[in-house]
């Protein structure tokens, strides 16, 4: 895995977004900060509902009502998207930020032909370049996913899922954007087209050197893709560390637990599941999220929301077990 | 190819029985109805004062055509006929052919409605895609909407008689019936195409005004309902000018299933607005089916529903083999 600048391309500080319902606001994302660096492969791992796909759309700054962006920061490269006129969001979605969408079964135009959506963001941002080198630039990007050229010419229907999934991931760097962010790459694919998937999208990104943004439910998956996590529970970070941290010395005990529910293939063991339930966002519990499921809880946990801490290097973590050791 | 085929021969011999099964329809049921086609021409030439010999005349009229014999051995001679496309004389303006009276009477229906038509789909069709687009974010917009409802609700005749009403007897601009002044000749030049264009004015504002409601409102909610595709969404992302993505993406898709209502509503021009051509006196083939009903004239309403048969069941055969190149996933797919 690529050497790590120290330079973030994204950070995110304090993010909330809430879904206003009738019931009450349901909150999504709750006070969310991370860092992503140059070239890095960031994954943001958790259950469904979790928030992190809405973290992914408050990126781009696509929520759409009745959620909203209540507070936060979302700088790329220094410039924070969250306040950017109209305009300037436009030109910069795709060119700098682009996504590779959770439902690429559905995410391409039924009625358009391969090559014009990939044409589309690159004469929208670019202008018109002569038909033979359009031609060109669409064959290069699929050429780089490992499709064939009469790809170009078919429509969506005509593709396999893996193969839209190719074709959303060209598309996604036709730009060379500086992060990509693919939200739920695989969860529509079975396993051995997934595998192909990843390593098409890893090559790619090794390649480009742009920085990505994994977002996914599969801790088994993500321990191979990416250089650093981010745990999120009930809509808040409670982990981030490197990816080789997180799983020798998970320090949160959701993490922990996690960890052990993956099924491995090395040892015969019986499936571990967290007791419980994730709690609804529109109610949360008191204090930590986690405490009602967790095995270490103390009164504290009940009462206080844990702030996220570093407490080691590069390791922060939410969690009053370890904010009693630091205080 | 050879499955579309397939699908080809099968929506063929579809439409084969669909005209078979109708031309017999049309055959019995004005039988069914009291009262004889003779009658009718009789009583009006009495009540003109003109009593001649008319059981002599009524036997001969008669057998001249076929009414004296059994209903099988009609039908059969009809067919017969029918098949050498030959639609036969009209009773109640002999001697008359039918196919004459079709002829005179058809390009006014259809000038006047395949125009509505178009023009009701278009202008509706793009409205209601704006406002399906944008709809919350203007007031202006909002209102349109309660005001298709209405139109859409509003029966077409009674807004004939209160566009009559105004635009033709209270301010007379328009004339009140017809389709040009007696005073014209027919002939290709503007004078002529000017009135006839005046004449037409009304007929098809009517038109216009109730069935653009019908496109706006299913435009509207056809869009509304693709604003939350998956590939809508990543054409946002895609940082795509919202022009593009409402015309390339939205209403490009949304398309398909408007497509389809114009080439139905298109099959039902030559039926035309039966109720609109009688309250504006058009002489169209509405009219021409309004006065043969009335008079029971068996070979004139065999003729022209007939006709209308024919173009509804010819447009639903072309919306068959025509929407697998509308959208591409047809295409591919053919139907087994």
């Amino acid at each position: 895995m690529g050497a790590l600048a120290a330079e973030p391309v994204l950070t995110v500080r304090d993010l909330v977004v809430h879904y206003h319902t009738p019931r009450g606001p349901i909150k999504a994302v709750e006070h969310v900060s991370f860092d992503v660096y140059k070239g890095e492969r960031f994954g943001l791992v958790g259950e469904s509902g979790c928030g992190k796909s809405t973290t992914a759309m408050a990126l781009l700054r696509l929520i759409k009502p009745p959620g909203r962006i209540e507070t936060g920061e979302v700088r790329l490269e220094g410039r924070d998207l969250l306040t950017l006129k109209p305009d300037e969001l436009r030109t910069l979605r795709w060119r700098d930020l682009s996504l590779i969408p959770q439902g690429a079964m559905n995410s391409l135009n039924p009625v358009m032909r391969i090559r014009e959506q990939i044409e589309d963001v690159i004469i929208c941002h670019e202008g018109r370049p002569s038909p033979a080198e359009l031609a060109e630039r669409v064959h290069k990007l699929l050429n780089m996913v490992g499709l064939p050229r009469r790809v170009t010419t078919m429509y969506p229907h005509e593709l396999s899922g893996g193969m839209k999934q190719r074709v959303c991931i060209a598309m996604a760097i036709a730009l060379n954007p500086k992060l990509v962010i693919a939200d739920e790459l695989t969860s529509a694919l079975d396993v051995v087209v997934q595998r192909v998937v990843i390593q098409t999208l890893m090559e790619v990104q090794e390649r480009l050197g742009t920085s990505l943004i994994v977002i996914g439910h599969d801790m088994g998956l993500q321990a191979q893709l990416v250089d650093r996590l981010a745990v999120m529970y009930a809509g808040r970070i409670a982990e981030i560390a490197d990816a080789i941290t997180i799983f020798e010395q998970p320090l949160h005990p959701y993490t922990r637990l996690l960890i052990a529910s993956v099924p491995s293939t090395k040892e015969k063991k019986p499936l571990q599941a967290i007791p419980g339930l994730p709690p609804t966002l529109l109610n949360p519990p008191p204090g930590c999220a986690f405490h009602p499921r967790c095995p270490a809880a103390f009164e504290r946990c009940a009462v206080e929301v844990p702030r996220l801490q570093e407490v080691a290097p590069k390791h922060q973590v939410a969690c009053h077990l370890f904010s009693e050791r630091i205080s | 190819m050879a499955a579309y085929l397939k699908y080809l021969a099968e929506r063929f011999a579809l439409f084969i029985a669909t005209i078979v099964i109708s031309v017999t329809v049309v055959f019995i049921v004005p039988r069914l109805v009291p009262g004889d086609p003779l009658g009718a021409v009789f009583l009006s030439l009495a009540q003109m004062g003109g009593s001649m010999n008319a059981t002599e005349l009524v036997a001969e009229y008669t057998r001249r055509f076929g009414l004296d014999k059994s209903l099988w051995e009609q039908y059969i001679s009809f067919l017969a006929q029918l098949l050498q496309g030959n639609l036969g004389y009209s009773i109640a303006s002999f001697p008359s052919e039918v196919a004459d009276l079709l002829r005179n009477s058809l390009p006014w229906t259809i000038g006047l409605l395949t125009v509505t038509t178009l023009l009701s789909w278009v202008i509706g069709s793009l409205a209601g895609a704006v406002v399906g687009w944008r709809g919350s974010g203007s007031r202006f917009l909002q209102a349109l909407v309660p005001l298709a409802l209405i139109l859409y609700a509003t029966p077409y005749y009674i807004l004939a008689l209160l566009l009559i009403f105004l635009f033709a007897f209270h301010w007379p601009i328009f004339p009140l019936s017809g389709n040009y002044s007696v005073t014209m000749t027919p002939a290709l030049t503007l004078p002529f195409i000017a009135d006839v264009l005046h004449h037409a004015f009304l007929p098809a504002l009517s038109i216009v005004l109730v069935s653009l409601g019908w496109w706006f409102l299913s435009m509207r909610s056809l869009i509304g309902a693709l604003k939350g595709e998956d590939y809508i969404l990543l054409a946002e992302a895609k940082g795509l000018p919202e022009r593009r993505i409402l015309w390339r993406y939205a209403f490009r898709n949304a398309l398909l299933p408007q497509a389809t209502g114009l080439a139905l509503s298109l099959g039902h021009v030559v039926g035309g607005a039966l109720i609109t051509e009688v309250i504006f006196g058009y002489p169209g083939l509405g009219w021409l089916i309004y006065n043969s009903i009335k008079g029971l004239d068996y070979p004139v309403i065999q003729g022209s529903v007939l006709l209308i048969i024919l173009s509804v069941a010819v447009a639903n055969f072309i919306i068959d083999i025509a929407y697998p190149l509308i959208d591409p996933r047809i295409r591919q797919a053919a139907p087994d």
